[in-house]
């Protein structure tokens, strides 16, 4: 069995052998190529109208086994301009006869075409050159309807060229395979088409230029070609190291991608249609649907198409996004993460209208790094949709946005941002939770340490223009910001400190309380804010409230604007060694640019403490002031032109080294650059209680140097200690080296005379009840105290005490410490005699013999002299004149009394009464020269001359004139007396001449004083 | 009727006793105006020599020839140029000071000069108070 089955095995095999040598060999034998050649190019003319070339045809089993074919070989089919329609190296094709005419039905069980090309024009006419083929009846419209069974059409390596010179297409496609299986019937192919290229290319040169190529192609297209037309089917497609430009934008530069999608193309509208597609970038996908066609009229394109991504890694995304869209911005950014798109482009596309992309973007669990730029975001999760229309405006909306920075700040934000490529208008609301250390590279560097917590809620709207930056006239916002435990470093010396710190700012403000084109308003509030410097500065501020408005800070061209209303509930301010404390301190702020301010203060009360020199207390404290800064102006006082108007209720104020208080119940001053206007002062200092009304003017002549200080004050007082008032006005204004003088002095802890003013002319007229002046007390005190200019003048001062009746003129001015000058003409009226030595001691050293009589007398006196540092008089600059008249006098019968009348020869039981003294004296250094004068004495009458000098030596003569004549010389010091009696001097008809040496002083002082007022007033040139 | 003799001696007697007064009296007169011209006789000073500074101790005066001067002590811490002014007169020996004061009124002073020259001057007042300066 074995056997047999081996013998018909080889049989048959051998049978098979024989038969496929000799059919081959028969049919070349019966079908020559020759013949077959001369056939086929004969033949062929019949069908088609163009050049055809056959170079060789041959019939072939191999190529198209198992069915035979026909081998064309270098083929030539030329189009209707005689250019090369097709080449062919190598054409077969195997066609199943007997179907066709069994079943009218074309087989094509093969047809190859290897190594050739194909150019198909469609000229400017729409005329295509592959119309070659002859039509023999034209009336003939029948078509060619015959059922076409394409078994295996392949193409390798062909060039293929088609251009559309209608709408500007041209499609290269090089060393290309095809294959092709289906059937064609009533002109729709159907079937699977396979096709790969080595280079293909792709332009579309019209309106706009779009030129699209990539190094290798696949193509798998399965699906109807109907009418030579359209195509329908499921296309899938890669095509490697891709580009794409449209006109001169590069959208895809050396990207491998692929395409899948069931398409329909036009060919007549070039419009291709996507359905399920999925094109690949990388591991990116993007699901598109819709369609994209040409417009046959403007050739444009128009678009409609959805499109849809999976979830993409952000970096391997933004690699392959064209420079073209996004410029060099991603070169500075590092963004990791996942994104996805969705959305639709709609709409036409050309060189003046671009298609609407509308895309939701997805963003999630992204980081982002920019660089120069100190934060950095995790955790990024956004939720965009971009409306792009280039042809009017783009808008992106922000529907969510969450992210941190620094891993523990967190920022939410939503928004929009309206014309995106254009004015870029912001409209976004956002929410912070950040950490104020987090941010200190964004703080100046003069904050050396931030900390702190924020929670920030912004809701703003604003313009930015990538060229012109942010346009600040748009910018509209609200913020409410809550900082709490800020601590704060400045400038490594000062800190500022708060629990909690609250700030609700609105721009543009509609509020315009200060005219001040009031941009921003800001509510602040802090329960405790300090500021501390870490040496010598401290303060406390509770319950802090501001409510601020300003211009807008943020445009450079202007100015700052600042006004703003204040409220605290306490403020404790310590710097260096003052103190202040203000409770309740209230009002308002105003900066109407860098030159003008308004400052508003009302307190409750206040404290304050200068060291251990100086202590201010009080009740109510009002101010408001206005003021000017003079920028170019260099004398610092003057920098300032202020007007201010002062309240003070209840105040309090010691300075060290003044014993007593300076209490004042009510103060009120108004204040402007030439006028200060005392409205109403009462103070209480000591035991001095006084009211001052007045005005101060030439305030602004006075800091330019250029006048003097002017005042008209009205003091009244009820009581006023002037020890005590001296001792604070000492010294105000005296020149620098006067005041040198005087601290040296005061070091070296010698005398600290009483300094005069300089600089000032005041004129204060006094009404004072009853005065201490050094330990006398005076009383209904009335008349003017000028000081002017370093000179203090005191003019028919009226005044009282228990003594005597006293008017006083006097002059004291402090030209230099040691060298102070002192004139007066005081004038006491009906004083008693040792009330007068009482009160003036030093008038027993001007006249030692008054202290002799007993009894009233009026006594005038004008002198002036130069004193010390210590009051001590500089006796040799003494210079003086008195006179003193009195009646009714009595004779103290002391022991010189008693050596005179021995000498005279009294008689015993003479009554020591005068009945009027009259006499005048000169002083001239220590030199007092009495000048003749007659005194009776019961019936004696004397005349007494002579001098005695200040340290107290006497050389006087008494001349008895009645009623003997007898003289007696008194010489000697006081103590030692020595009475030497000779001749009287005097006759008996003796009449003392009169000096009037003290009218004529008096006189010429008031003439001096108003001289010197006058030579006083400084130029005003 | 009384005797000529008699009349004539008693007539005699009245007019020798007259011509002794008058001739007591010019001679009275003789002598007292020869004795007042040795008496009052004064020293003429040259006021030309006052011109100038003069020092006694710490007491400066200055002198010049309009007759204005001033005068400091710098015992008492004052400068020349706080000096206190005054005009003077030099008659024969008497020297009139009289001192100016700042707020008016002057208070005059006299002295006797004794000795005055190129350097040194010397004078005294009526109490006995003397002075003397050496130029300065």
């Amino acid at each position: 069995m074995k056997k047999f089955l081996k013998i018909s095995a080889i049989t048959l095999a051998s049978l098979i052998a024989v038969i496929a040598i000799a059919f081959p060999i028969l049919c070349f034998n019966i079908f020559s190529p020759s013949k077959l050649t001369k056939i086929v190019n004969n033949n062929a003319n019949k069908f088609i109208t163009s050049d055809f070339k056959i170079e060789r045809a041959e019939l072939t089993f191999f190529k198209s086994f198992p069915k035979v074919g026909i081998d064309l070989q270098n083929t030539t089919l030329k189009d209707i301009n005689s250019d090369t329609l097709l080449y062919a190296k190598s054409l077969i094709a195997a066609i199943d006869i007997r179907e066709y005419f069994r079943n009218n039905k074309v087989v094509i069980n093969n047809f190859s075409l290897n190594d050739g090309c194909a150019n198909i024009v469609i000229n400017k006419e729409g005329v295509a050159n592959y119309n070659i083929f002859k039509t023999d009846n034209k009336n003939d419209t029948s078509t060619f309807n015959s059922y076409i069974d394409l078994k295996k059409i392949k193409a390798k390596n062909l060039d293929f060229i088609f251009e559309n010179q209608q709408s500007n297409i041209l499609i290269e496609l090089k060393e290309t395979d095809l294959s092709l299986t289906g059937n064609f019937f009533e002109n729709n192919i159907e079937g699977d088409l396979s096709v790969e290229t080595t280079e293909s290319f792709f332009s579309s040169k019209d309106s706009t230029n779009i030129i699209f190529s990539c190094d290798k192609t696949k193509l798998n297209y399965s699906g109807k070609f109907r009418d030579f037309n359209i195509l329908n089917g499921n296309l899938d497609a890669y095509f490697a190291d891709s580009h794409l430009s449209v006109d001169t934008n590069l959208y895809i530069n050396s990207l491998d991608f692929a395409l899948k999608s069931n398409i329909d193309f036009d060919f007549k509208k070039w419009g291709l249609g996507f359905d399920n597609g999925k094109i690949k970038l990388g591991n990116c996908i993007l699901n598109i649907d819709g369609i994209i066609e040409q417009n046959s009229d403007n050739s444009s394109l128009n678009f409609d198409l959805d499109y849809k991504t999976e979830k993409w890694k952000i970096c391997e995304v933004l690699p392959n996004i064209p420079q073209s869209l996004i410029g060099n911005s991603l070169k500075t950014v590092d963004l990791n993460g996942y994104i996805s798109l969705q959305g639709n482009v709609l709409g036409e596309y050309n060189n003046k209208t671009f298609p609407i992309i509308t895309t939701d973007v997805t963003i999630q669990n992204a980081d982002l790094k920019i660089n120069d730029f100190p934060l950095s975001f995790q955790n990024l999760d956004a939720v965009l949709n971009l409306n792009m229309n280039l042809n009017q405006q783009s808008d992106l909306t922000i529907k969510t946005f969450s992210a941190t920075t620094k891993k523990r700040n967190k920022i939410i934000a939503s928004g929009k941002i309206k014309d995106l490529f254009g004015k870029m208008l912001f409209s976004i609301i956002a929410n912070g939770n950040l950490h104020i250390k987090d941010f200190s590279e964004f703080m100046p560097s003069d904050f050396t340490k931030c900390d702190g917590l924020a929670n920030i809620d912004i809701n703003t709207n604003f313009a930015y223009d990538s060229k012109k930056g942010f346009s600040l006239n748009d910018i509209i916002g609200e913020a409410d910001c809550k900082f709490s435990d800020i601590n704060i470093l400045y400038q490594d010396t000062t800190t500022i400190t708060s629990p909690l710190l609250t700030a609700k700012l609105k721009f543009p403000t509609d509020e315009k309380p200060y005219k001040i084109e009031e941009w921003l308003n800001a509510e602040i509030y802090s329960n405790q804010l300090q500021i501390k410097n870490l040496t010598d500065f401290n303060t406390v501020i509770s319950d802090l409230k501001l409510n601020v408005y300003t211009n807008n800070f943020l445009d450079s061209t202007q100015e700052l604007k600042l006004g703003t209303t204040y409220h605290i509930a306490n403020l404790n301010l310590n710097i260096d060694t003052i103190f202040a404390t203000l409770s309740n301190p209230n009002g308002k702020f105003v900066m109407y640019n860098s030159t003008d301010f308004l400052a508003d203060y009302q307190g409750e009360s206040a404290k304050f403490k200068l060291g251990n020199s100086f202590n201010f207390a009080s009740d109510a404290l009002n101010l408001r002031a206005k003021a000017s800064y003079k920028h170019d102006e260099e004398n610092p006082l003057l920098k300032w032109t202020p007007t201010v108007n002062l309240y003070v209720k209840n105040a309090d104020a010691k300075l060290k080294n003044v014993e007593h208080h300076l209490q004042s119940s009510l103060l009120n001053i108004e204040f402007n650059p030439k006028t200060c206007e005392l409205k109403n002062i009462n103070f209480r200092f000591g035991e001095s209680d006084v009211n001052l009304n007045g005005t101060i003017t030439g305030i602004d002549s006075y800091l330019k140097d250029i006048g003097l200080l002017k005042g008209t004050l009205s003091l009244t007082a009820n009581y006023l200690n002037i020890n005590e008032i001296l001792d604070i006005i000492d010294g105000f204004g005296a020149p620098d080296s006067l005041i040198a003088e005087a601290n040296a002095i005061a070091t070296n802890k010698k005398d600290s005379p009483f300094i005069v003013p300089f600089g000032v002319d005041l004129n204060m007229k006094t009404t004072i009840k009853e005065a201490l002046v050094e330990d006398v007390t005076f009383r209904n005190i009335a008349g003017q105290i000028y000081i002017k200019d370093g000179i203090l003048v005191l003019e028919e001062m009226g005044l009282t005490n228990d003594a005597a009746k006293m008017q006083l003129t006097a002059m004291y001015k402090t030209p230099r410490l040691n060298h102070l000058f002192l004139g007066f003409d005081f004038h006491l009226l009906d004083i008693k005699i040792d009330k007068l030595i009482e009160m003036i001691p030093d008038v027993d050293t001007i006249l030692p013999m008054l202290k002799s009589f007993s009894g009233n007398a009026e006594f005038h006196f004008a002198a002036e002299t130069y004193l010390k540092s210590n009051y001590d008089i500089k006796f040799s600059t003494l210079r003086g004149a008195a006179a003193i008249n009195g009646k009714d006098l009595v004779v103290l019968d002391n022991e010189t009394y008693k050596n005179i009348s021995k000498k005279l020869l009294f008689n015993k039981k003479t009554q020591n009464k005068i009945d009027s003294l009259s006499t005048e004296i000169t002083i001239f250094k220590n030199e007092v020269d009495v000048y003749p004068f007659l005194i009776s004495i019961d019936k004696y009458s004397a005349v007494i001359s002579g001098r005695h000098n200040l340290d107290m030596t006497y050389d006087y003569n008494i001349s008895l004139i009645k009623p003997i004549r007898i003289g007696l010389d008194i010489i000697g010091l006081s103590d030692r007396l020595k009475y030497k009696v000779g001749k009287a001097k005097y006759a008996n008809d003796f009449k003392p001449e009169k000096k009037r040496v003290v009218e004529s002083n008096i006189l010429k002082l008031k003439s001096l004083i108003s001289n010197s007022l006058r030579e006083n007033v400084k130029s005003f040139d | 009727m009384q005797p000529e003799t008699t009349t004539y001696r008693m007539k005699d007697k009245s007019q020798n006793k007259r011509l002794f007064t008058a001739t007591a009296i010019v001679f009275f007169i003789v002598v007292i105006l020869c004795g007042c011209d040795s008496i009052f006789h004064k020293e003429k000073f040259d006021k030309n020599l006052l011109s100038g500074k003069w020092v006694s101790g710490t007491i400066y005066e200055y002198y010049d020839l309009s007759g204005t001067g001033y005068t400091w002590d710098t015992a008492d811490d004052v400068t020349e140029e706080e000096a206190q002014h005054f005009s003077w007169t030099l008659e024969k020996n008497v020297l009139t000071q009289i001192h100016q004061m700042e707020m008016g009124g002057n208070i005059p002073k006299k002295y006797t000069v004794t000795k005055l020259n190129v350097s040194i001057l010397e004078y005294h007042d009526n109490y006995g108070k003397y002075y003397t300066f050496t130029k300065k």
